[in-house]
């Protein structure tokens, strides 16, 4: 008895780990999604330290008055993102509640609600996204039946590996990152068009930081499951989690940053490609085993 | 019988129009494929927007001299969604006809899945390119899922798959639950369209999880049912998709305020309204087939997954509620909630831009129907064989080709 409430403290402690560790990490990875193309083309952006201090002060005043309805729900869809996503470790108390498609819908929803407009040109992120995740489900119940969620693929991969399912995934994530990039500052700045409140822009540009960070750890959770660490591996599994949480987030900042250098963001014809690849590699791997 | 529940439900007594509405659903999945074919009959003679008689006459007559066969069946859907989806008109009438197309595929157990399948898929695929094509928003497109998924459990049954044809039965058990509920109760609460939203916690995305994996759990259980699971889950997705549309319209005809009722309605739902469909039906879930449970707290794929909705919607209420303390504003949460409704009407109108105007046929696209003038014209002249310049599609043709093996493969094993 003793034992199962220990295990259950430790599942809790390690939830809220991940949060207030993606939560520090947010503003660093939005950084990274709007400086690093500026930085890598040898002109200067703003630095690092300020965007922390914009979301450190987010957070306090957030303590001090609440937040309107609105800007309140998409924060609620990014903080759920944040704390059911696979992390570290597969053993965090809310990762059973982790299903590819209800979490992508999760974070589209909250990037909807971010403003009081929507992008230009939001319906043609929002279908290709949505079908995508359709068939991101589609491919996992094919491939692996049995699995529960993103935890429970990342274990039963741990156990027995399918390289015909992984490879699709990867292709999966890939497509959905050019189908549906994450927010960059320009289209924060267009939906809040109407929106004259400082306090209000800049609430809304930390909490369009959180969702691109649980966007981002989707498509890597969905890329590279087999590093998420067991929550069986003991402490030394846990580190190695840790390193590998850091490898796959510069990995999907890498890849995001990339897509948009070289001006291959939501391009029609590179998702189907993908899309049609992920489909014959799952394919491949079903019907070759 | 049915005549009568249309007439209740079009001048909008709700309360009455639920109680007719499941009593004929009850009955009509009980009574023979004669008394349906009839009653198709009779609506079809009573309905403004009807489809033509020269096609509804023939195919309902056709239906009663052979029930039950796959093309009948096909046919017999544009008799039954004509008004719906064809003149886009929304009614009491529509929802009627949804339960009626799936008690008409419940008693045709040997009607081939697959050609069912496809003649949906392409009914819809054509469907939203002729919307694209004269500018127009396509009708509601959602209608045609609760068929779909009744498709899936009569293909379920017939391979002797239980499990998966109570979850598909489940999810049309649930949408057409809240279609139902739309429409009775819409008049009065426009945001009860809402529930049919595929964004979580909302019902409508339960319905597409466990259309999903009802899709592959069939995949997983019978050959040849790999792609064809596929192709049944991007459906689920499109049709979802159409939900958007759908319900964007229905809202926006509606006031911008939106009441306290209406609030709990949806929360309430949202949180309930599975578990007490589930509920309800549960004799009618047991005789198809699996185990007695009653998914309250998680609600079962039947694959192995899990999809814990009550933990879910809890979580995120209480972020949300903490985040927004509606204990300090006027109005509470309410209020709070109210805030949410024109920011769902932008993102759920967002979509209409796709339909605004009719795409002109790009440069690219005309010169290449006029150059496959030209060579065909060429071909015929032809001395000798000169092949055009494909290397461009080279990566192409191999993906087609490697799929189409893949395919054969997926339904010879």
């Amino acid at each position: 008895m003793a034992h199962d409430a220990g295990l259950i403290a430790l599942s809790v402690l390690e939830a809220l780990f991940q949060l207030g560790l993606l939560l520090v990490l947010a503003p660093v990875l939005g950084w990274c999604l709007d400086g690093l193309p500026f930085w890598l083309a040898g002109r200067a952006g703003g630095a690092v330290r300020f965007r922390l201090l914009g979301a450190g002060r987010f957070w306090k005043n957030l303590f001090q008055t609440p937040l309107s309805g609105r800007p309140a729900l998409a924060l609620t869809m990014g903080l759920l993102a944040l704390v059911c996503l696979p992390v570290v470790t597969t053993g965090s108390v809310l990762s059973s509640l982790a299903d590819p498609l209800v979490m992508g819908l999760m974070l589209l929803m909250g990037r909807g609600f971010l403003g009081p407009g929507v992008l230009s040109g939001e319906a043609s992120r929002l279908v290709p996204a949505v079908l995508l995740l359709c068939l991101t489900e589609a491919l996992i119940a094919l491939s692996a039946p049995g699995t529960d969620g993103l935890g429970g693929l990342c274990a039963m991969l741990h156990i027995e590996p399918e390289p015909g399912l992984e490879g699709a995934l990867a292709a999966c994530a890939l497509a959905l990152g050019i189908a549906c990039p994450p927010l960059r500052s320009e289209d924060v700045t267009g939906m809040l068009s109407g929106v004259r409140d400082r306090q209000e822009r800049e609430a809304a540009r930390s909490i369009a930081d959180v969702l691109n960070c649980g966007w981002l750890l989707l498509l890597a959770d969905l890329a590279w499951p087999v590093s998420v660490g067991l929550a069986q591996g003991g402490v030394q599994g846990w580190w190695l989690g840790l390193v590998a949480l850091a490898a796959r987030l510069t990995l999907a900042v890498a890849v995001a940053v990339g897509l948009r250098l070289m001006a291959q963001e939501r391009s029609a014809r590179l998702t189907a490609l993908f899309a049609g690849v992920a489909l014959l590699l799952a394919l491949a791997g079903r019907f070759g085993t | 019988m049915v005549p009568a529940c249309v007439r209740v439900i079009q001048p909008g007594r709700f309360g009455q129009a639920v109680v007719v509405c499941l009593a004929a659903l009850a009955a009509v999945l009980a009574l023979s494929p004669a008394v349906l074919a009839v009653s198709l009959g009779v609506i079809a003679a009573q309905e403004r927007d009807a489809c033509p008689a020269v096609w509804s006459v023939p195919v309902l007559l056709l239906s009663v001299l052979f029930p039950a066969q796959t093309p009948v069946l096909l046919g017999l859907l544009p008799v039954l969604f004509w008004s719906a989806l064809v003149r886009r008109r929304d009614g009491g009438c529509s929802a009627v006809m949804s339960i009626l197309g799936v008690s008409l595929v419940w008693h045709a157990p040997e009607a081939v899945s697959a050609e069912l399948v496809a003649g949906l898929g392409v009914g819809v695929l054509g469907l939203i390119g002729w919307s694209v094509l004269g500018a127009r928003r396509p009708g509601n497109l959602g209608l045609l899922r609760p068929v779909l998924l009744m498709v899936l459990v009569v293909a379920a049954q017939d391979e002797g798959l239980a499990v998966c044809a109570r979850i598909a039965l489940e999810a049309a058990f649930l949408d057409l639950a809240t279609l139902v509920l739309t429409v009775s109760l819409g008049l009065r609460f426009p945001a009860l369209a809402v529930l049919r939203l595929p964004f979580p916690p909302l019902p409508g995305l339960v319905v597409l999880w466990l259309g999903i994996h009802a899709a592959l759990g069939m995949a997983a259980g019978v050959e040849g049912w790999s792609v064809l699971g596929v192709i049944v889950a991007l459906l689920l997705g499109v049709l979802a998709l159409s939900d958007l549309l759908v319900v964007g319209r229905q809202m926006s005809g509606g006031q911008a305020a939106i009441s306290g009722v209406s609030v709990l309605l949806v929360g309430a739902g949202s949180l309930l309204l599975p578990a007490l469909v589930f509920g309800l039906t549960s004799p009618a879930l047991h005789g198809v087939g699996g185990e007695w449970v009653w998914p309250v707290w998680s609600i079962g794929a039947g694959d192995g997954s899990h999809f814990r909705l009550m933990a879910f919607v809890m979580v995120g209420a209480l972020i949300w509620i903490v985040l927004v303390r509606p204990w300090r504003i006027m109005g509470g949460i309410v209020q709070a909630a109210s805030t949410l409704a024109p920011a769902l009407m932008t993102l759920l109108a967002s979509g209409d831009v796709l339909f605004e105007e009719a795409p002109s046929l790009g440069w690219s696209l005309r010169r290449f129907v006029v150059s496959g003038r030209v060579r065909f014209r060429a071909l015929k002249g032809m001395k000798a064989p000169v092949l055009p310049d494909l290397r461009q599609g080279a990566v192409g043709l191999w993906l087609v080709l490697l799929g189409l093996v893949l395919a054969v493969l997926g339904v010879m094993t």
